[in-house]
């Protein structure tokens, strides 16, 4: 097996599989998506040369082909469902809720469905720094933004959050679906 | 219904408790499948060249058949051969040098413009079968041909700024990194005439209004920092003035793109303070007070297009310079292509020999494989006299070209070193 890979595999698979999967909320998805970043790492790897850290590097790779993932998907949505008064919320909540989720408390799963309605570029700050732990320099790196953007973007990802829960459970409850 | 009010802090924690999803399949599994879809896709690969080339050639053959039938004797395609490329190079001339051609709505982002070329073939090759209907005297039929060479002047347009653009307008060059941070792409705007401090305040308001997605790029700028000229004549001053700002841009990509925007602005050295204090602790050059801008970096330039609907460009290749100009010629045909960018020169141009005498760059190419009145053709030229430009060579001369012009270049003389790349409107 190959170095490159057996390293990648042992050091950041499963926080790159873990990052894709709540990016997409979906894990067939997540896992396809894994796979195109070790083909976008081969493509690159030579060119790397450590000049930013390895993880920010791959993180960047993985955030890239989620939006790759989400031009394409918007393009046949598009076509789809151009024509037809259809909501957004109802093409975004397509995603049954995760059996790793399904036990645990309902404010969490009401983050959860709240996250899927943000911006990518908020749902991208959010997962990097609160599930996946990274520092707001390590986001701005991943991202290529400046500190005061990540920030920024992450203040107002909380903010609409708070507004979609309070609201939505003031309406009726975000809507959840179970598998 | 139970109802919830959050607040950020408690979503906060909730997002923190989310539960770990982890991949449940094997690595064995995974590597074989990253594997099996490589190599799927590398097969693909080697196919599309191929086909793109003889869907290529088959286009060609419809478009020029009615030349070629017309003409009745290889003599005389030959000598209508000398006639298209000095046509080419005449209506360039009138053009003003192919700048007329620039300005070209339509060829407003330059080197992704074919697609316009084939529809006015298209349409001149509509209009030209009832006027042959009409009489079989081969003397008609020339006007026709100058027509349609005129239409391919005017869409194979250059993207480099010329000595003689110069006398009109002025130019600015902003560097912006591929969203990668791989490759530093110098982007060059026409401005109006205008001395140096006023030309900083062009580029630093273009830093806040440039699209950089649109061209395939990274959205790196505007940057936080405050650019000014320096003290010495020459010199560009970047001032931290929150230090902080430091940790949020990758040093080494932040340093790429100073020095290749300010290189093209005519600067020779950067000076680097904090808060105005002279002087700035970099976290991986440490610290550091000035950085002088070689104007002779000796690299070779490739082609950079992030996807099949962004634009082209010729890009430095930073991460290795060559010792001499005929490494760097060989890089540019031999470049394996990786992230987006590939070799400028195509593999099936033959270059026999490269020489450099008194500051002119000579390339002899095999008879056999002469340059093509195409975009590739341009793009290998330009490519080539941008990385004769980073040797601080003057002049370039071709060697059985083959053509005696393409876009605005008369390839019978040398060619002048061009003061920047990738112009665009």
């Amino acid at each position: 097996m190959d170095s490159v890979f057996q390293r990648i595999y042992e050091n950041h698979h499963q926080d790159l599989f873990q990052f894709l999967f709540y990016m997409v909320n979906n894990r067939e998805t997540a896992e396809d998506l894994v796979q195109e970043v070790y083909i976008r790492v081969y493509k690159s790897f030579e060119q790397f040369q450590g000049k930013s850290s390895e993880k920010t590097w791959l993180y960047s790779i993985a955030r890239n082909t989620a939006i790759d993932h989400f031009r394409k998907q918007k393009s046949w949505k598009q076509r789809l469902l151009e024509n037809f008064d259809w909501g957004k919320n109802e093409i975004k909540d397509e995603q049954p809720l995760p059996e790793e989720l399904l036990m645990e408390k309902e404010e969490l799963r009401f983050v959860y469905e709240s996250l899927k309605h943000c911006t990518v570029d908020q749902k991208t700050v959010i997962i990097l720094r609160y599930i996946q732990d990274l520092s707001i320099i390590e986001t701005a790196a991943v991202l290529g933004w400046t500190e005061s953007k990540v920030k920024t973007t992450q203040h107002r990802a909380l903010k609409s959050l708070k507004k979609m829960i309070n609201e939505d459970t003031e309406k009726g409850g975000v809507r959840i679906e179970k598998i | 219904m139970k109802k919830y009010k959050m607040s950020e802090l408690e979503i906060q924690e909730a997002l923190k408790q989310f539960p770990k999803i982890t991949d449940s399949r094997g690595k064995e599994e995974i590597f074989r499948k990253v594997s099996r879809t490589s190599i799927k896709r590398k097969g693909k690969n080697r196919w599309m060249p191929a086909a793109a080339s003889l869907a290529a050639i088959i286009l060609f053959s419809i478009l020029t058949s009615s030349f070629i039938f017309s003409d009745q004797s290889a003599n005389e395609k030959g000598s209508s051969r000398q006639e298209q490329a000095s046509d080419v190079r005449q209506s360039d001339t009138s053009g003003g040098s192919g700048k007329k051609a620039a300005e070209d709505p339509d060829t407003q982002v330059p080197n992704k413009n074919l697609g316009n070329t084939d529809e006015k073939e298209d349409e001149a090759e509509e209009e030209k079968p009832v006027e042959e209907d009409k009489t079989d005297d081969h003397s008609e039929t020339v006007p026709d041909k100058k027509e349609n060479i005129v239409l391919k002047a005017a869409t194979l347009s250059s993207s480099l700024v010329l000595p003689a653009d110069s006398e009109e307008h002025s130019y600015i060059t902003l560097a912006v990194p591929d969203s990668q941070l791989q490759y530093i792409i110098p982007i060059t705007y026409e401005t109006e005439k205008a001395d140096k401090q006023e030309l900083l305040d062009v580029l630093l308001d273009k830093m806040k209004t440039i699209n950089e997605e649109e061209l395939g790029l990274m959205d790196y700028y505007p940057l936080n920092l405050g650019i000014s000229m320096g003290k010495e004549e020459g010199s560009i001053n970047i001032d931290f003035t929150d230090k902080s700002e430091l940790n949020n841009l990758y040093e080494f990509g932040l340093l790429m793109a100073l020095e290749n925007t300010f290189r093209y602005q005519g600067y020779n050295k950067i000076t680097f303070s904090t808060a105005g204090k002279p002087g700035i602790e970099l976290p991986d050059t440490g610290p550091i007070t000035e950085r002088v801008l070689e104007q002779t970096p000796k690299r070779a330039f490739l082609i950079y297009q992030a996807e099949e609907s962004k634009p082209k460009f010729l890009v430095p290749n930073i991460t290795a310079s060559s010792n001499t100009v005929a490494e760097a010629i060989k890089e540019m045909q031999n470049f394996e292509p990786v992230n987006s960018a590939s070799p400028s020169i195509p593999a099936d141009i033959k270059i026999e020999k490269v020489t450099n005498e008194n500051g002119r760059l000579t390339i002899s190419l095999s008879k056999d494989t002469p340059f093509k009145d195409d975009e590739s053709s341009l793009l290998a030229i330009e490519a080539i006299l941008l990385t004769a430009k980073d040797f601080g060579l003057t002049a370039v001369l071709f060697e059985n070209a083959g053509l005696s012009a393409i876009g605005p270049y008369d390839l019978t003389k040398e060619l002048e070193i061009p003061l920047a790349p990738n112009r665009i409107q």
